[in-house]
């Protein structure tokens, strides 16, 4: 049993949870940043209605050419 | 005499359990005995809860022949399972971790990526259990292993407590399984510590944006290549985590992302609870340390608690009316998935029963799950620095 009361290591504990709870952060807000530019790029609902108005438009242009 | 002493096989080991050496192997059976009963009554997560309690009457029998060296040099079965397992590479953890990962659905927290901020708060119990922890065990390795029981994740804790060599392995993987199995009891008792029935009445309109099938591909991907350049010790943990994942989004392998899900994650769970009972032998386990690590898992978690939903009071310091966030939101932060989310869904809806905050916990919930393996990683690859 090594239990005894002893302060030697609140240093390193304290650095460590500075360490640890910047660390978890910086990825998490890194991971973050990185999903809203993937939700921006590849919006699949963006991109249809996209696809959307140009069959639109190129329907309008052969109308007006056959009219 | 003679003549009853060549039975004496019959009886040496029942003679040695009730010697003055042998009463720590009667409390083993009686902890084996209790943790069957969690697993099978109490229904207190049993797939690990019902082997390791099975385990620990195996390897405290008189000189079971599943343990130690037989005459002959070879290994009992589950020292020989631990070593090959567990002490040669972690593989058994980190091969459930491919299992775990092609369950996990990443979806709510892609359409709702803040959410990934709570599963960073909610580790914050690990490290303030390794602050007190630090002031109990002389090796401060023994003092993060502990701390990582707040991680609410069992594969983590085996993972850091066996690269790290800590002696307390039994009770850290004890600790860890009982208390994610407790959550429904210890968060509502956290949550209720920490907030006002006004916060808890916060509704929360949820509005998630769509996700594409590329997004989904892609996450896991980057995730790993993240938290692997910040942490490169958490590349096993994370990668194992990632791959069952893509496995899952890919939709081309759902052959192997059911296998990864049913088939590996069950053969793992079967062995992995028998191989930890490895590390519960009386001499070690029957320990005042056990006791007091038992504690520190408990103080783990109501910290974690506590850390994600300060965090989420804390945001909402500067959020505007109506946007607010719901503080037990922040402590489905913690990795204990899909449990937390749950749990916090049944507080939110005693409180208002139109007030569904489940998909946000989800969300949190599932990047408490990244949350804990990157704090892993984090404490592998800093704390040996720290101690020189």
């Amino acid at each position: 049993m090594n239990i005894i009361f002893q302060t030697k290591h609140i240093n390193e504990s304290l650095v460590l949870m500075l360490m640890g709870m910047v660390g978890i952060f910086v990825v998490m807000l890194v991971i973050l940043g990185v999903v809203l530019i993937l939700n921006k790029v590849t919006d699949e609902k963006k991109a249809e209605a996209r696809k959307e108005k140009k069959e639109k438009k190129a329907q309008l242009k052969n109308n007006m050419k056959s009219v | 005499m003679d003549f009853l002493n060549q039975f004496s096989f019959l009886y040496d080991s029942i003679i040695f359990l009730f010697s003055a050496a042998g009463w720590k192997n009667l409390i083993m059976f009686g902890i084996g005995g209790l943790l069957i009963y969690l697993a099978l009554v109490k229904d207190f997560e049993p797939a690990l809860l019902m082997p390791m309690g099975f385990g620990a009457i195996l390897v405290n029998i008189p000189w079971s022949g599943a343990v130690g060296f037989a005459e002959d040099g070879s290994q009992g079965i589950i020292d020989w399972l631990f070593k090959v397992g567990i002490g040669a590479s972690e593989a058994m953890p980190l091969l459930l971790f491919i299992g775990i990962g092609a369950m996990i659905d990443f979806g709510p927290l892609l359409s709702n990526p803040k959410m990934l901020l709570f599963g960073g708060a909610a580790q914050f119990g690990i490290f303030l259990t390794i602050l007190v922890a630090s002031f109990m065990f002389q090796d401060f390795k023994d003092a993060a292993a502990i701390g990582v029981i707040g991680a609410a994740d069992g594969p983590t804790a085996i993972l850091v407590s066996q690269i790290f060599e800590s002696e307390y392995k039994g009770a850290i993987a004890v600790a860890a399984y009982s208390y994610m199995a407790l959550v429904p009891i210890i968060q509502p008792f956290a949550i209720k510590m920490v907030t006002t029935k006004k916060e808890r009445l916060i509704r929360m309109p949820y509005n998630p944006q769509s996700v594409s099938r590329l997004t989904r591909i892609l996450f896991p991907i980057i995730v790993m290549i993240i938290a692997g350049l910040v942490a490169p010790k958490s590349v096993s943990l994370v990668g194992m985590l990632m791959f069952g994942n893509l496995l899952r989004e890919c939709l081309k392998l759902d052959s192997l992302s059911q296998t990864a899900q049913t088939t590996l994650a069950n053969l793992i769970t079967i062995l992995l609870g028998l191989t930890i009972s490895s590390s519960m032998k009386a001499d070690k386990f029957i320990d005042f340390s056990t006791l007091i690590i038992m504690a520190l898992g408990l103080f783990a978690f109501v910290f974690d608690t506590i850390g994600g939903v300060m965090f989420a009071k804390f945001m909402n310091i500067f959020l505007p009316e109506g946007r607010k966030i719901n503080p037990m939101v922040g402590g489905a932060g913690i990795s204990a998935f899909p449990m937390s989310a749950r749990v916090i869904q049944k507080m939110s809806l005693k409180e208002d029963n139109q007030n569904h905050l489940l998909m946000h916990a989800v969300g949190a919930n599932v990047a408490g799950q990244i949350g804990s393996v990157v704090a892993g990683g984090i404490i592998l690859s800093v704390v040996p620095t720290l101690i020189g």
